[in-house]
């Protein structure tokens, strides 16, 4: 009964402390300026001379931009969300906001307001066409509303700043980590299912063309489709247990990083796998402490 | 002594909003919550059910290619609607894809005036297999005008 006991107070106190105590601002700033700039990567293919992207292939010029409407009346109207066609009257006044937005976030002016303006306005761009529906927008998207719960602008930004806070509060960082980890979850358990754990749905993307490369065909050639498609389940599934363990994160963050370079080289995910990168900064061991640790500038401590 | 001032602001500031645990919910349950409503938008189930489709329409008996819709679609409805008559694969597009045959079908009406009917079938089937699923949707055209 004691131990029973115990371990309810333990885990009682583990609750409380969630959220708690206050993080390097630098852990916020790094994930604004990935999400900023991936997302000005992804709504054009103004890199095309330079970079290969996924996205490259359909994207000409700049998403919801004249040349990506419909051409001539009647307009096929197909809301992913009742009512959210009358967004596309606004489709230029929309994605101006949320490039011009984007690009303040990446420099960090007014970061919060920018995520938010980013996210909402891509949201109802999104709601407004069911077809612009993809998995690594809604993430994008889905990570930016996140974002601006963050005080993401005391490090990385243009706004001069006389005096720097040293500190963050920890609670955004932790809503962050726990929504990387139901993407993982999420992504996990939807492969749960005897066709993908058989490795059928895998050997019929590489007979479609849709997985492929020398990476691919080396992890085929060592562990078979029915391999690959039980480590990428069980991989996922993973990350979701042991990112959030503070003595597994490292190692987690890495096997996670292999994880999207072997997808990105072999299938067409468009920038799922980057963005998931650098949302996975948010468990870098960043300087932390306790609220009731002594604040170092006033103690005379370094926190290191 | 010198600590003490610390940091009221300090102590506020490393506790979380009282809306904190809401948010966290929120956080972990959002992708469980919209499969659990029945739809893979949002559940993060990349490749999970790829599927071969194959979209056919008609005005009366006329046979209208997708194709041909091209420039009543913005950019990202073309890329899954106005495909080759020998069909595309897709995923979670196909789901939505299959939810809007109503607004497709109303859209061909509109681009076929004399019409008195028009079809759509969408024909879906797992990649590897040709066990094609087809789901119709067909409508009168009558008032459908330009």
């Amino acid at each position: 009964m004691n131990a029973a006991a115990n371990a309810l107070d333990r885990l009682a106190a583990a609750a409380r402390g969630i959220g708690r105590g206050e993080i390097s601002p630098a852990s916020y700033a790094w994930i604004r300026v990935g999400l900023a700039a991936l997302f000005l990567l992804r709504v054009s293919d103004v890199f095309r001379p330079w970079i290969d992207w996924d996205h490259h292939l359909w994207v000409e010029g700049v998403d919801w931009s004249a040349a990506t409407q419909a051409r001539a009346a009647p307009r096929l109207d197909s809301p992913l969300l009742p009512g959210f066609s009358i967004f596309l009257r606004a489709a230029d006044l929309l994605n101006a906001l949320r490039i011009a937005g984007a690009t303040l976030l990446l420099v960090g002016v007014l970061p919060r307001l920018c995520a938010a303006t980013v996210a909402l306005a891509s949201f109802a761009l999104m709601g407004a066409d069911r077809y612009h529906y993809f998995h690594h927008l809604y993430l994008l998207y889905v990570s930016l509303a996140w974002l601006a719960f963050c005080p993401s602008g005391d490090a990385l930004t243009v706004v001069p700043r006389t005096t720097p806070p040293r500190w963050a509060p920890a609670w955004p960082l932790t809503l962050l980590r726990a929504h990387v980890c139901a993407v993982y979850a999420a992504a996990g358990a939807s492969k749960l299912n005897a066709t993908w754990l058989s490795g059928e749905s895998l050997f019929q993307m590489e007979r479609a063309g849709l997985a492929g490369g020398h990476l691919w065909q080396l992890g085929v050639g060592v562990v078979g489709h029915r391999g690959l498609g039980w480590l990428s389940c069980l991989v996922e599934l993973g990350l979701a247990c042991a990112l959030p363990v503070a003595r597994w994160r490292l190692a987690a963050v890495g096997v996670a990083v292999l994880f999207h370079a072997f997808i990105e080289v072999s299938m067409m995910v468009s920038t799922f796998g980057l963005t998931s990168i650098v949302l996975l900064s948010a468990f870098l061991p960043w300087r932390a402490r306790d609220e009731r640790e002594p604040d170092a500038a006033l103690s005379g401590k370094d926190e290191g | 002594m010198r600590a003490a001032p610390r940091d009221e602001a300090s102590t506020r500031r490393a506790s979380p909003p009282r809306s904190f645990f809401a948010l966290l919910f929120v956080a972990l349950a959002a992708p469980f919550l919209v499969r659990m409503a029945g739809t893979s938008v949002g559940t993060y189930s990349m490749f999970t059910s790829l599927r071969r489709y194959r979209l056919e329409l008609w005005a009366d008996d006329a046979r209208v290619r997708p194709t041909s819709l091209r420039a009543h679609l913005g950019r990202d409805a073309a890329r899954v609607i106005a495909v080759p008559d020998a069909g595309s694969i897709g995923e979670t597009n196909v789901e939505l894809l299959g939810a809007d045959l109503e607004a497709i079908v109303e859209l061909v009406c509109r681009l076929h005036p004399a019409a008195r009917r028009a079809r759509a079938r969408l024909s879906v089937a797992p990649l590897g297999s040709s066990n094609a699923h087809p789901q119709i949707e067909e409508r009168s055209c009558a008032g459908s005008g330009p």
